[in-house]
């Protein structure tokens, strides 16, 4: 059985996810990359909006769509680095 | 080590800038793994952050210790009163590079073992680290090879953690390792011949510049991706 992940993971994936598509990028493209239920990736996008990590804005047609801050490429870089550590000694 | 005896003369007051720079070496990378572990919550980190600075501080001790006792043997007390001064200076220094050592070594120790159950941490630091300073003969030689013992411990933890990730960070801690749990088998030689003492420093200086080199290869490979 695969360990749960944890918050700050499922927070990389939902941002590695904007970043990979680079921009304007779309919430079912965000849902497929992150696998979590939508429920769960309305209040983590919520989060992480109130956090300044994404900017959220409408398209022509006015659905919404995601943008990465710089807050958000910043924190990506920091995940990064702990995981690398992490990942150094062992310690997951 | 800490018995300032065991150094060849013309390698006195060197050993006391290394340990220095052991000291401030493992002080960064605790401060760096305290700094995440307010991050991610991990308590495995926390413990590496806190072993990290038991053995920062044993350094600290030891190379303070050391000057004081190189002050001491150059000072003008009379000879009596002067040994007995050493005497104690190194038999406190003794004490307690073997007590923040060894409780550093059970904390990465209790790491690897992934267990959340702390009274196995500590009824080992306790049987352990009252077992070899309570010990009144040969307990320096004691304690390398308790030492050695808990380090080829953790060695087990780094090869298979290397094994997983198979990548340049995994390895450089796995030698890392390999080089202090050498060093403590060179300190027990240099117990009989003081030019050991020398080589047992040289691969602990190898040891923690490997671990500065892994620090410092996870924040430049951030910072080249920052740049492109």
């Amino acid at each position: 059985m695969s360990k749960k992940r944890e918050r700050l993971e499922i927070i990389y994936d939902i941002l590695k996810a904007i970043q990979y598509k680079g921009k304007d990028v779309k919430p079912t493209h965000i849902l497929y990359k992150s696998n979590i239920s939508t429920a769960m990736l309305k209040e983590y996008l919520a989060d992480l909006k109130r956090k300044k990590l994404i900017h959220i804005s409408s398209d022509k047609k006015n659905k919404k769509i995601f943008n990465l801050t710089k807050k958000g490429h910043h924190y990506l870089q920091e995940y990064k680095i702990i995981q690398d550590f992490i990942n150094s000694y062992g310690l997951d | 080590m800490v018995n300032f005896y065991l150094s060849p003369k013309w390698f006195s007051g060197y050993d006391i800038i290394l340990e220095l720079v052991f000291a401030i070496i493992l002080l960064t990378i605790s401060i760096f793994a305290f700094n995440i572990y307010k991050k991610t919550k991990k308590d495995s980190v926390k413990i590496l952050g806190i072993s990290f600075s038991l053995m920062s501080l044993s350094y600290f001790i030891q190379s303070i210790f050391n000057l004081l006792m190189i002050l001491q043997i150059n000072s003008s007390l009379p000879r009596g009163i002067n040994l007995k001064l050493i005497s104690s200076i190194n038999q406190l220094a003794l004490n307690s590079h073997i007590l923040f050592m060894t409780l550093g070594l059970i904390l990465l120790s209790y790491m690897t073992l992934k267990t959340k159950n702390r009274k196995i941490f500590i009824y080992l630091a306790i049987i352990i680290t009252f077992s070899i300073l309570l010990i009144t003969t040969n307990r320096l030689f004691v304690f390398y090879i308790l030492s050695s013992i808990f380090l080829l411990y953790i060695q087990i933890h780094f090869i298979r953690n290397y094994l997983k990730f198979k990548n340049l960070n995994a390895l450089l801690i796995l030698l890392a390792f390999l080089f202090l749990f050498l060093s403590n088998i060179i300190f027990t030689f240099s117990l009989y011949r003081k030019i050991f003492y020398f080589w047992a420093h040289i691969a602990l200086l190898i040891s923690y510049l490997l671990i500065l080199l892994n620090f410092y290869t996870i924040r430049k490979n951030v910072k080249k991706k920052r740049k492109a």
